[in-house]
């Protein structure tokens, strides 16, 4: 094999510039011949072939090369040809330069959690996190329903409303004096059996589904009344509302619920501990709408202060003791206090630690997350964790998973989930095969990354992605898209439920997640 | 004259402007070292100017303390000579005329006289030279009055400056970085170099702010001038993609007399001040940048002044012990973290 | 008048207002130092009698007033430059070693001039003017590089620069004996350019000798090599004196002034005399009563 070197004649010149190639590449040249021309500050020269050949080019036209390189090999037999390319092959890609690149480390991963792709950012100059950031909240925009009177202005980009949103409609009015008498008579209504207030409500016009459950002394007042199938709320609930009250399917409070404000639509799946109180100062107002999205949790004695709207998103976790407040209460605003009322947003899957405060005019992104006791003024980014008091942006809320790592977790549930019924004394078999799994109570419980079928009935298959039908006896949770596949027993419950504390909750319902063995 | 620069390499965009000169003005004329056809100088850059002005052109003996002063009785007597020296390092032999005769004729003659001469050499290393042929001895000149020290970098219009220089009435000590001569120009177009937006300051020897925010913010302010801007440039654009971190670089083409006015417009936004240069460290340009902005501009400080520059020590000519000299782009990566403002 | 008349003169004047300026110095009412030109006068007067002030020039050194006032008689602007006064011929800015008017120069560092006179005959010689650089070096001025390094440029050149060497035998205190080696003429020689040297108080032999050098450069447009030897009477600047005081009067009795006032008649002389003395002190007068230089304060 022969090599073309750009030699260096003359120490103050490291560069010369390959204006143009004589032959094409990889073609037949003999020894002599001009093969391609170099200017060099000196001269404009023709370089030769060393020998017979077939050149292999190394470096395209009118580049600069630095002096002493190899520009090309001329190969003398096919096995050295076939070693060039092999040699051209084990060479590791070359790190694109700096000057190359265009997007931030930061605006890359934000692009790739969101599945935006960066092409689409319009911009001279460098991308950033906070222009990733705004296509976000454009394609929230652009997909959010026009603005609701009855929500004052606040942006619902971000926000799935729920289902039972509805301010203009008149499902569920009440009778009006009806409603009067309803008003009047609390403390009857209140005594009155859990099945027996179902029945009055229907009476009265409001609209109640099937399994609704309106615990011992509870209380629910509105001239607008819509309940779905399956709400539960506790003993001693209170709601009384101005113009509306909704809640759909499955949503349930514990103990104690207090609910005043003008308008509440509250979604499917809601999970709401004991002691909530939402309402206080203000609750009459005009602008006092609340809005909870489905699978939203609400954890036990949060307070939510309503007299300007509080959007709580799809799925956001609001823990223990939350607090949220639309106004303030201070000294005279002609002394120069203070005088706040601002509404609060919680877009979706954001997250609020045990005993967070979000004062009015508080904003959480997507998918970020307030840390336990922080207090947050103004606006938390996207996929931002924020900590503190007032609470600052340190980082992420999640962190990006190469695939053979999200595969790693997943396959660990299995053996997590085994290990959980083993000591919870269930009789289980070893775990083995392929796909991997168990045995439990007759049923098997594997892990196929793929599912393609090829496991036999009756079985639970956790799985990344799924292929095809699912037969009859065969339930399979698709932990990516969040879906399960077919239907089972006690067993799927066991294991929706051990999904649902790893964050996994999994659609279609039922959401009362009974637990089973687990 | 200007000519343009975009896109050529420096030794090109500097030999063009000669020609140009050369054509427009008769009283322009070059000599130095080896600068005759074919040889046309050390680094090409007089190339072809001998063959077309035989009489304009005169190759001189080595004797670089005599060229500075001959090149000032030339320039008394109303000629526009520029002088090539071939490696800066060699303008420490100069240094009396430069001193006692160059700098003063004007104003100890109670401006009786001029002397527009300027002096072409390249300085700078990362090319193995070793101690006595890679330093960066502008720093030498900047505590002489009444001189002026012009530096392009390769976003500057070199040509226009070489040829603002042989206009100057002052004497004009043009320096060209080493790695100038071989890298191409790369000049703003619509108001961006890459993705930086770019100001240029209207001067004959003009700053260039540069800005990865358009402007609208920076948590610092690197300053810098000739072949370190490419080295700074690279540690900007790192620091926004790995930590969008965003700083403002100005660069300089005027070292002397100093003007700080693009320097201090951007202190004003970012608050925090980073002097970059090849040079060694102490007395350096970066200490008088410091001590002037800290003098018009403290308010605006939000952190002590960091200096990037060589270590104070000779340039080894072994390219591993060179590297390690001569400040990196991890190093002015590493003074804009250091900053107080940067790092809380 | 006859022309060594006018010689005398211009000798008599130049000693006169050195030893003037010397009274005024003990009178504090000079700035900085001086360096005065007592015992040389001839050379400069002998010499610069072939040059056309406004063809010609000159670049001269910290000895620089006899040179100054053969090439310009601007004795005012001398006197209010050295005195520190704002009609100084620049305007007190560079004091007794700093001096231009027209086509003279001068500057204080040893040697510096030297490539500087040379750069000027290059640009002479571009524009075909015509003009003879001269340079005045002295002794001291040979242990400079630069010399050698200008003498080698304008013979490798071909400029016409007349390089002057008044060899007074002292570098300020130092004897030449101590400071240099070999021959001061084979130095030009050495460098293929053409020599003459004299040693000789006579202004009229000076004037014939530099009427050839300077003759020789208008015809051949080359370098001249021009030695003079010389002494001065006076101290390097005013008391840093170590001479031995009867050397210094063995050299008085060859003052270029008696030399020159033998030959002319007792009257003319007195004439002559009476008139320089007239000038000179109507010249103080004027300078002592001129504004003196301040920020600010124009000529």
């Amino acid at each position: 094999m022969l090599e073309i070197v750009l030699t260096r004649e003359d120490a103050n010149t490291e560069y010369a510039l390959l204006a143009e190639w004589l032959v094409e590449d990889r073609v037949e040249v003999t020894a002599g011949q001009p093969v391609c021309v170099v200017e060099t500050t000196k001269a404009t020269v023709e370089v030769e072939a060393p020998g017979a050949g077939t050149i292999v080019q190394l470096y395209a036209e009118n580049v600069e090369v630095e002096l002493g390189k190899t520009i090309a090999y001329v190969a003398e037999s096919a096995d050295e040809l076939a070693s060039i390319d092999a040699q051209a092959e084990e060479k590791p890609a070359a790190k694109p330069a700096a000057a190359e690149r265009k997007a931030t480390r930061k605006a890359v991963e934000l692009a790739e959690l969101h599945g935006i792709d960066l092409a689409s950012v319009d911009k001279r100059g460098f991308i950033t996190e906070k222009d990733v950031e705004a296509l976000i909240d454009a394609h929230k925009a652009a997909s959010a329903p026009s603005t609701s009177p009855a929500l004052a202005g606040v942006s619902t980009a971000g926000v799935t409303l729920p289902g039972t949103f509805d301010p203009e409609g008149t499902s569920g009015a009440l009778e009006p004096s009806s409603y009067e008498r309803l008003l009047r008579e609390q403390d009857d209504f209140r005594a009155l059996p859990p099945a027996e207030k179902v029945r009055l409500l229907r009476e009265y016009g409001a609209v109640v589904g099937e399994d609704v459950e309106l615990g011992e002394g509870s209380l629910v007042v509105a001239p607008r009344i819509a309940i779905s199938d399956g709400v539960q709320l506790g003993p001693r609930a209170t709601v009384v509302c101005e113009e509306v009250f909704a809640i759909d399917a499955v949503s349930q409070f514990g103990a104690d619920l207090e609910l005043r404000c003008r308008r509440a639509f509250l979604g499917s799946g809601i999970w709401g501990g004991r002691s909530v109180r939402i309402g206080g100062g203000g609750h009459r107002d005009p602008w006092a709408t609340l809005t909870i999205g489905d699978l939203a949790f609400v954890g036990d004695e949060a307070f939510l202060n309503v007299c300007r709207p509080v959007l709580i998103g799809r799925e956001v976790f609001l823990t223990m003791r939350s607090l949220i407040v639309t106004h303030n209460i201070g000294h005279s605003v002609l002394e120069g206090f203070e005088n706040r009322f601002a509404p609060v947003v919680l877009e979706d899957r954001s997250q609020v630690g045990l005993g967070a405060v979000l004062y009015a005019g508080a904003r959480i992104g997507t998918e970020a997350i307030v840390a336990s006791n922080s207090y947050v003024v103004g606006e938390i980014p996207t996929g931002s964790f924020a900590i503190g008091v007032p609470a600052k942006t340190t980082g992420s809320s999640s962190h990006k998973l190469s695939d053979t790592r999200r595969l790693e977790l997943a396959r660990r549930m299995i053996d997590d989930l085994h290990e959980l019924l083993a000591l919870r004394g269930h009789a289980v078999s070893a775990i083995d095969g392929d796909p991997r799994g168990f045995e439990i109570d007759g049923t098997r419980v594997c892990f196929a990354p793929n599912y393609r079928g090829g496991v036999e009935a009756p079985a639970v298959v956790l799985a990344l992605d799924v292929h095809g039908d699912v037969p009859e006896g065969v339930a399979v949770l698709e932990l990516l898209a969040r879906r399960v596949h077919g239907s089972g027993g006690v067993v799927l419950d066991s294991v929706r439920e051990f999904c649902r504390k790893r964050g996994i909750k999994l659609e279609p319902g039922p959401w009362k997640y009974p637990g089973g063995l687990v | 004259m200007s000519t343009i620069s975009q896109g050529k390499r420096g030794v090109q965009a500097l030999n063009e402007t000669l020609h140009a000169l050369f054509a427009e003005r008769d009283d322009v004329v070059l000599f130095g070292e080896d600068v005759l056809d074919p040889y046309g100088g050390a680094f090409k850059v007089t190339q072809g100017l001998s063959d077309a002005y035989p009489d304009r052109v005169l190759t001189t003996p080595i004797s670089e303390a005599s060229l500075f002063g001959v090149a000032a009785g030339m320039a008394l007597r109303g000629q526009r000579p520029i002088v090539e020296i071939m490696f800066g390092d060699f303008v420490a032999l100069g240094l009396d005329q430069i001193v006692n005769g160059i700098s003063k004729f004007r104003e100890m003659y109670d401006d009786q006289v001029t002397v527009p001469l300027v002096v072409r050499t390249p300085m700078g290393g990362r090319r193995g030279y070793g101690p006595t042929h890679s330093q960066s001895l502008e720093k030498l000149l900047l505590g002489i009055p009444n001189i002026c020290v012009v530096a392009p970098s390769e976003c500057h219009d070199v040509g226009g400056l070489l040829a603002a220089a042989v206009e100057d009435e002052r004497p004009v000590f043009f320096i060209e970085n080493k790695l100038l001569y071989g890298r191409p120009i790369r000049r703003p177009e619509e108001g961006h170099i890459g993705e930086l937006a770019v100001r240029e300051s209207g001067d004959p020897y003009p700053a260039l702010t540069f800005s990865a925010t358009g402007f609208s913010e920076g948590a610092a302010t690197v300053v810098t001038y000739g072949g370190m801007l490419p080295v700074v440039l690279d540690a900007v654009t790192e620091l926004v993609l790995e930590q969008e971190i965003f700083c403002e670089v100005v660069a300089l083409s005027q070292l002397l007399p100093l003007e700080l006015d693009a320097v201090l417009e951007s202190v004003a936004r970012t608050g925090a001040l980073v002097t970059a240069e090849e040079g060694t460290l102490t007395g350096g340009v970066g200490a008088e940048i410091a001590a002037r902005v800290q003098e018009a501009a403290w308010s605006d400080l939000r952190a002590p002044v960091q200096r990037v520059a060589a270590r104070d020590g000779i340039i080894p000519s072994a390219r591993p012990l060179e590297d390690d000299m001569l400040p990196s782009v991890e190093d002015v990566v590493a003074a804009v973290m250091a900053l107080d403002s940067v790092r809380s | 008048m006859s022309e060594l008349a006018t010689f005398y003169e211009r000798m008599f004047f130049i000693r006169r207002f050195e030893e003037t300026l010397l009274d005024l110095f003990s009178l504090g009412k000079l700035v900085g130092t001086t360096h005065t030109y007592i015992g040389q006068e001839a050379n400069a007067v002998g010499l610069i009698e072939h040059l056309d002030p406004d063809v010609d020039t000159i670049f001269s050194n910290h000895r620089c007033h006899g040179h100054y006032l053969a090439f310009t008689d601007d004795a005012f602007g001398l006197l209010c430059e050295v005195m520190g006064k704002a009609p100084g011929v620049c305007g007190g800015k560079g004091g007794s070693q700093h001096l231009c008017k027209g086509n003279f120069y001068s500057n204080g560092v040893l040697g510096s001039i030297v490539p500087v006179a040379t750069g000027i005959a290059l640009a002479e010689k571009r524009k075909g003017t015509g003009a003879v650089s001269t340079v005045f070096l002295g002794d001291g001025t040979l242990g400079e590089g630069v010399t050698y390094e200008s003498l080698n440029l304008a013979s490798l050149w071909h400029l016409p620069v007349l390089f002057v060497v008044e060899n007074n035998h002292y570098a300020q205190s130092t004897p030449v004996e101590l400071e240099l080696a070999g021959s001061i003429a084979a130095r030009g020689a050495a460098f293929g350019v053409e020599v003459d040297e004299l040693d000789t108080t006579d202004v009229e032999l000076i004037h014939e000798a530099a009427g050839r050098a300077v003759a020789r450069i208008r015809e051949t447009g080359a370098p001249f090599f021009l030695v003079l030897n010389t002494y001065r009477f006076s101290p390097h600047s005013k008391s840093d004196d170590q001479r031995d005081p009867a050397e210094i009067e063995e050299r008085r009795t060859r003052d270029p002034l008696l030399v020159a006032a033998g030959r002319l008649s007792d009257d003319e002389r007195k004439a002559i005399e009476e008139r320089c003395e007239e000038r000179l002190a109507e010249t103080v007068e004027a300078a002592d009563e001129a504004p003196a230089a301040a920020p600010g304060v124009a000529a």
